[in-house]
């Protein structure tokens, strides 16, 4: 009987690993999804509202969701406390250290984290039209991180439950 | 003004560098950069270079110059890390940043339909004209500028540096806030330059009243039309006169009932009676009042305050300002 309960155990412990992994995966799609529409918020607001990007990093304070909410809500006030902070060290900074636990890849971290670095084009619309590059990568990752997700998903969840076969029966 | 109002022009890696300029802000009056050139600075109406080491000198020789990359990275920082949200500035050839300092751009042009001018690009000289709010600098002008309690058509006339806009901006501030010789008037400010209330994002950086209203980066004539069918004002304020389409706006504004208050560039009352479509305006006496600003032993003066009859107002003596 213990050795059922044991055998029981081992398989929700293997199994819950792999669910685990397999939400880690989807939590990295849906990150990326943020990413996308922020940076659509951006391109948008450069466009359409002809905002700098302190401004453009207040309304994002007030719209997207944490931890990106914090990130945005410190950038502003760095920036309007108008210290003579560069926004490019600023923004790679803050990013850093925000995105620090996000289950993505450094890749596509540094595009949020870079994106700074396409700035400083005269004409609104090509400005904007250079941040859409980002805006293409992004949705790369997003389609690679999607049609991962289903394959890994099966894999991880057979890969766990025959770990914890394995484990039940070396034990046993 | 405090030293950080000037340091803040800058980005972070220049703060050390720009230092001892910051520190006599008070004094500053212009900062003049060019690419491969020595910095050039106006303090106190005297002209000092900037050294290697942050220190001022006139020692042309000692002169550090500005360097490409360093123009680049202020313009940035002046426009937020967001230069596509000034072309329209940058078209213009200035921009008005926090705290009301006008910032002149030069560099090679981009041409549309081979005469617009479209933009600015290779920006490798700049002049940063520090602006000095006075408040208080108009007070000993008021008792010649009102009749009745009501505020007088008045044009300042003042060659260029004698603190035109500064009178301007003070007279502004008076009227819409009241004096003792009239109430308080609700005041239409077209700010063509950015230069009266150095508006930044649309936020007045200088006081400019209680009762007054901006219309700013707006050309004259459509913002003294547009200010008299949006907020009626009582009074009417204009920079820098210049063109038959701010004569015809200002004849319109007075016909509507408006006061002016207004600047021109010149030296007196002759010197713009000469003046093409002034003339006019002055035979038809539009204005009440002529303030002539001048200098005398450095400091800006007002010369004279003349009536609509060309005579000198009684009880004038010379104010120093």
């Amino acid at each position: 009987m213990l050795k059922l309960a044991g055998v029981i155990m081992l398989m929700l412990g293997c199994v819950g690993i792999g669910i685990s992994k397999v939400n880690e995966e989807k939590r990295r799609v849906r990150e990326l999804r943020q990413i996308k529409r922020i940076i659509i918020r951006i391109q948008n607001e450069m466009i359409y509202g002809k905002r700098t990007l302190p401004e453009i990093c207040f309304l994002l304070s007030q719209y997207v969701e944490r931890p990106y909410r914090d990130i945005f809500q410190e950038i502003y006030q760095k920036l309007a406390e108008n210290r003579g902070e560069i926004l490019e060290k600023l923004w790679k900074e803050q990013m850093e250290v925000g995105m620090k636990e996000m289950p993505l890849k450094e890749a596509e971290k540094d595009i949020l984290c870079n994106l700074p670095e396409h700035l400083g084009i005269q004409d609104e619309t090509m400005q904007a039209a250079d941040i859409g590059q980002s805006l293409d990568m992004i949705a790369e990752h997003i389609r690679q991180a999607e049609s991962e997700l289903e394959s890994k998903a099966k894999v991880i969840m057979s890969l766990s439950v025959t770990a914890g076969l394995f484990i039940s029966i070396l034990l046993l | 003004m405090e030293k950080e109002n000037i340091l803040h022009i800058f980005p972070n890696f220049m703060h050390a560098k720009w230092m001892k300029v910051a520190e006599n802000s008070k004094k500053l009056q212009e900062i003049r950069l060019r690419v491969n050139q020595p910095i050039w600075i106006l303090l106190d109406n005297s002209e000092w270079f900037l050294s290697e080491t942050g220190q001022l000198t006139k020692d042309i020789k000692q002169a550090v110059c500005s360097k490409e990359k360093e123009l680049e990275a202020l313009l940035s920082h002046i426009c937020q890390y967001s230069i596509y949200a000034f072309t329209d500035e940058i078209r213009q050839g200035y921009m008005t940043i926090q705290g009301g300092h006008r910032i002149g751009l030069a560099g090679q042009v981009i041409l549309e339909n081979q005469k617009e001018v479209r933009n600015i690009k290779y920006i490798r000289y700049m002049n940063i004209r520090v602006a000095h709010e006075i408040k208080g600098v108009s007070d000993s002008v008021l008792p010649f500028l009102y009749r009745d309690g009501n505020v007088l058509n008045t044009l300042i006339i003042s060659p260029p540096g004698c603190g035109k806009t500064t009178m301007l901006r003070d007279l502004v501030r008076n009227f819409s806030d009241g004096t003792e010789y009239g109430e308080g008037k609700n005041v239409g400010v077209v700010d063509e330059r950015s230069e009266i209330a150095g508006s930044f994002l649309g936020v007045p950086q200088n006081d400019i009243g209680v009762r007054t209203d901006i219309m700013d980066a707006c050309p004259k004539q459509e913002g003294m039309m547009m200010l008299i069918r949006s907020m009626s004002p009582d009074i009417l304020a204009v920079d820098e006169l210049g063109n038959a389409g701010d004569i015809e706006a200002l004849h319109q504004a007075t016909h509507c009932g408006c006061k002016m208050l207004a600047t021109i560039h010149g030296f007196s009352l002759e010197d713009v009676y000469q003046k093409r479509y002034m003339k006019e305006v002055i035979d038809e006496q539009l204005f009440d009042r002529y303030m002539i600003l001048g200098k005398k032993n450095n400091r800006c003066v007002v010369n004279g305050i003349y009536d609509e009859e060309r005579k000198i107002c009684s009880n004038w003596q010379e104010l120093s300002c």
